[in-house]
């Protein structure tokens, strides 16, 4: 392991000077509020810190580096093309309270972005603000909560009916939100189950909050069912739209009876995922919800009116704000140029080249002894189960541990947690069938292992900087941050 | 044969549709009204347009977000595809550059607060102190049994900061209550906190220091009064920078640091991505929001770094977690630690001091001027920003600021009324003298052709 940059300090060294101030601070401060002492800080040269952190660098799996097949996350390329859009001065030295005569280029970028994601969904309307899925489903949750305030409905709905196969941002938003979480059982064949939704649906239910494809990768058949039940109930439908990948030109999610959905821009519109974010999320909704949309908000002045785009501050029936300032503009960029580049058909060619994938790398991971959840062919991802008992003991995560070895990143292991010893598989469009035939291949060598020396596989990693960690011991004795002095 | 073909033929389906037996026939494959695709060549042209359409402008406008110098390093580390491209840590072995980097991070926070623990990072400044609020808010119901229904915040704080509390806490039956300050110093008054907070059922009070006026709080005062209160103390640190020559949290009591970290090398970007600063004391540790990164070792007792204390998190805990996050702002949190490591201590304190000096040379010159008007605090002690009431009114001061391309601050009157002529105006140590004249210019109604930025 590297040593930390703590470890490196060296008193006096240091990378980066200012101008010298003529004035001692303690000129225009109290003395009181003055620090008497330093922070300690790492004193390090500028190729003290490259070295360090390109080094550092070289310790991770990056879909830049390796194949990165990790389920519900849509790990594709991200092209280097939308680096020019993204990090364009003119765009990244924008102030966010800076009067819209300033910024015509950047509101200009985003009404694009907004435009093409409302075509793309069939939705009305849409918020650009939440800084990821997560956010995005508690900004749906207060805009449904808003919108049955001003029904007067607001005490009554206080229930939100999830099924077992979600995300646990799901519940864990509703829950932040303020609702009652309902949670259903998905059926044998890993879909919503009716016969129990229609058992709990009410006119206390808010909302029913549904992925789609959902987390088993097989489209929810009954959703036009589901969809007339909710609103006969008086319900929204909401959809988590971190599957989007799927559906690109393939459904639009209005059509299906959603009344809100989500989409994660970090992954289905290739923002780099950035070692765990930031990400980007976008909350898109039918007419009827969308005076509830959290400010600020895009609006276009008429033509008449030069057409400029402006900010909306306030609105009398919003939910407010949900954070500072406008949105993560730099990852909405990224999505905009994705979106310039891709077009129509582009977009349509990579749900459509990420369902075809996902079916081939199914296919041949079933042939390299894998068992899928399911029978049918799935979307763009596919979730499979191993029994350790016909592996000698070998678990899901031995397998994610030497597929390291291997030279590929793991799949995503244990959920959906519906699915004993669950693997789930993603290999999104921008992988060569070569690479997938590369990486079923190494699930076979590791399943034949499995059979002759499973300890090979039990003690994996091998060949990485690290042998495996232990887990149990940093959550028992955490140990957080360096012991400086 | 297509590639496409052979596939689906390997698959063993004779056409695409065959893999989508679930889907209704009838809404299958849509038209989308989208332009089509560009080559990489449009594309730039197609940006560059766009980005012509922003205006070159010279700006003092700060309230929470800083244009302070960014050094070449922290991006062309940031961009390596292997920590750009990376996502979530949860394979430990296969991620280690970024969980140390997360560990450093983490620990330079902790530092620069005087806190014993931070975690990896939150959204943005704004939410950190919702967060604080929520795990301030469990604090008082689970380990002391108590009913909380009330927060204490200045009036002086933020006011996006206020709008975002109220949307985090609107379904939780939390009171929001605000503490006056002072006209004559724009300094939160803490005679009135420390009233408030005898009211029972409070759970928490929070200062911001700066406030959001730019003004200096007394912390050392506010900061004794957390020994005679249940209520956690959450400080917003309105700057981290200001840390390179301010007493930090730590040092006066609180609780709970929680800052913006944007001006720790991230740009302005035109309000995200940022970074939200999260650091507290080690009694919450186990009911921190977001992820944590640990030290750990391996199975042959080397070091290592993985992320814990995931138990408290929504993909274990569902809609029992300490939050429904399920991200960080990783890579700004990378880019904050590059940061404070090429500037050190020493660096951090000239950042500061500079922006210090900075912002006083613009005060004096404002001062010294005949037709601008007066500081809206008489008494104001500051360290990069301070409200100015101006002369001029509001419509001249919008119109001669679009016809010159200056920025001159942020209006305070729409968020408080009580300030009708005021302006924030903010400097960092990027401030030029010369845009400095010309905004002491703009503001006494001088018109003159130097004055006008152009592209």
């Amino acid at each position: 392991m590297l040593p930390t940059l703590f470890e490196l300090s060296r008193s006096g060294k240091r990378a980066v000077k200012f101008p010298k101030a003529a004035m001692h601070s303690s000129a225009k401060i109290p003395a009181k509020l003055l620090r008497r002492q330093n922070p300690s800080l790492p004193e390090l040269t500028e190729l003290d810190v490259v070295r360090h952190f390109t080094l550092a660098s070289q310790m991770n799996y990056s879909v830049d580096t390796q194949f990165y097949p990790l389920g519900s996350c849509t790990m594709k390329y991200n092209p280097k093309a939308n680096f020019h859009w993204a990090l364009h001065p003119a765009f990244a030295g924008a102030h966010p309270l800076w009067p819209s005569w300033a910024v015509q280029g950047t509101l200009e970028s985003l009404a694009g972005l907004e435009e093409g994601l409302a075509a793309i969904t069939g939705m009305d309307a849409v918020t650009l603000a939440p800084a990821a899925g997560a956010h995005a489903e508690l900004v749906g949750i207060l805009v449904a909560g808003a919108f049955y305030q001003d029904k007067g409905q607001a005490a009554k709905r206080r229930k939100i009916i999830i099924p077992d196969s979600a995300h646990g941002t799901n519940p864990a938003s509703a829950a932040l939100g303020g609702f009652e979480v309902v949670t259903i059982k998905s059926t044998a064949r890993g879909r919503i189950d009716v016969l129990q939704l229609k058992k709990v649906l009410d006119d206390t239910t808010a909302m029913v909050m549904i992925t789609v494809p959902n987390t088993l990768g097989l489209f929810e058949d009954d959703v036009l069912e589901v969809s007339r039940l909710a609103h006969n109930a008086g319900a929204q439908m909401y959809m988590d739209g971190a599957n989007m990948n799927a559906l690109m030109g393939i459904v639009k999610p209005a059509s299906l009876g959603f009344d809100m959905m989500h989409i994660n821009l970090h992954k289905t519109f290739s923002v780099p995922h950035g070692g765990g974010g930031p990400g980007a999320g976008v909350l898109l909704v039918r007419r009827h919800l969308e005076e509830y949309l959290p400010v600020p908000r895009l609006i276009r002045r008429p033509a008449n009116q030069n057409g400029e785009l402006s900010i909306l501050d306030a609105h009398p029936k919003s939910i407010g704000r949900i954070r500072a300032f406008h949105g993560s503009t730099g990852n909405l960029l990224w999505a905009a140029s994705y979106l310039a580049l891709l077009g129509r058909d582009g977009v349509f060619q990579a749900s459509r080249d990420a369902i075809v994938n996902a079916n081939y790398l199914r296919r041949l991971l079933q042939d390299a002894g894998l068992t899928p959840y399911s029978d049918e062919p799935c979307m763009h991802e596919a979730v499979f189960t191993i029994d350790p008992k016909k592996l000698n003991g070998v678990r899901t995560l031995d397998i994610a541990k030497r597929l390291l070895d291997f030279g590929f990143y793991a799949p995503t292991v244990y959920f959906p947690l519906i699915v004993p010893e669950a693997m789930m598989v993603e290999p999104t469009e921008t992988e060569s069938p070569e690479t997938l035939e590369q990486f079923a291949n190494a699930v076979k060598t590791i399943l034949s292992e499995a059979a002759s020396d499973p300890q090979k596989v039990k003690d994996a990693p091998h060949a990485l900087p690290v042998r495996r960690l232990d887990d149990v011991l940093a959550a028992r004795n955490p140990v957080v941050t360096y012991q400086v002095s | 044969m297509s590639q496409q073909e052979t596939l689906l033929k390997k698959i063993g389906v004779k056409s695409f549709e065959d893999l989508l037996p679930s889907l209704p026939k009838d809404l299958l494959f849509p038209t989308l009204d989208l332009p089509t695709g560009k080559t990489e060549m449009e594309l730039r042209e197609h940006a560059d347009r766009l980005a012509g359409a922003n205006r070159p402008v010279a700006s003092f406008m700060g309230a929470g977000a800083y244009d302070h110098f960014i050094p070449q390093t922290v991006w062309e580390i940031v961009k390596r595809g292997e920590f750009l491209t990376a996502y979530t840590p949860y394979q430990a072995e296969a991620s280690q550059g970024t969980l140390l980097a997360l560990f450093e991070f983490q620990t330079m926070i902790s530092e620069l607060f005087g806190m014993d623990v931070a975690n990896a990072s939150m959204y943005d400044g704004s939410t950190a102190l919702a967060e604080a609020l929520l795990l301030a808010r469990r604090w008082h119901m689970e380990e002391l049994g108590r009913r909380a229904r009330k927060i204490l915040i200045p009036r002086a704080l933020h006011p996006q900061y206020k709008a975002t509390l109220s949307t985090y806490l609107k379904n939780l039956d939390v009171k929001i209550e605000e503490i006056p300050y002072n006209r004559q110093n724009g300094r939160t008054d803490v005679a009135a906190l420390k009233t408030a907070l005898k009211q029972p059922e409070t759970f928490a009070f929070v200062v911001s220091q700066p406030n959001f006026f730019g003004i200096l709080e007394e912390t050392d005062l506010i900061g004794e009064l957390r020994q005679q209160t249940e209520a956690l103390f959450i400080c917003l640190v309105n700057n981290p920078i200001s840390l390179g020559i301010l007493n930090p949290p730590g040092s006066y009591n609180a609780d709970i640091a929680v800052a913006e970290g944007q001006p720790l090398g991230l740009p302005l970007s035109f309000g995200g991505p940022y970074v939200g600063l999260f650091a507290a004391k080690n009694t919450y540790t186990r009911r921190l929001p977001g992820r944590i990164c640990g030290r750990t070792v391996d199975a042959q007792g080397k070091t290592g770094y993985a992320l814990t204390l995931q138990t408290r998190e929504q993909h274990i805990r569902r809609e029992k977690a300490t939050s429904n996050i399920c991200t960080n702002q990783t890579l700004c949190a990378v880019a904050a630690t590059i940061y404070l490591s090429l500037l050190g201590p020493d660096g951090l304190r000239e950042a500061a001091e500079l922006t210090l000096e900075r912002a006083h040379e613009i005060w004096d010159l404002l001062l010294g001027s005949t037709n601008a008007g007066a500081p809206t605090f008489a008494k104001a002690e500051f360290f990069q920003e301070f409200p100015f009431d101006l002369k001029i009114t509001r419509e001249r001061l919008e119109a001669v600021s679009s016809e010159t391309n200056l920025i001159p601050g942020y209006p305070l009157a729409h968020d408080f009324p009580e300030l009708p002529q005021a302006l924030l105006i903010a400097a960092t140590e990027k401030t030029k003298k010369l845009d400095a004249k010309r905004l002491v210019n703009l503001l006494n109604g001088i018109k003159d052709a130097s004055n006008v930025i152009r592209a």
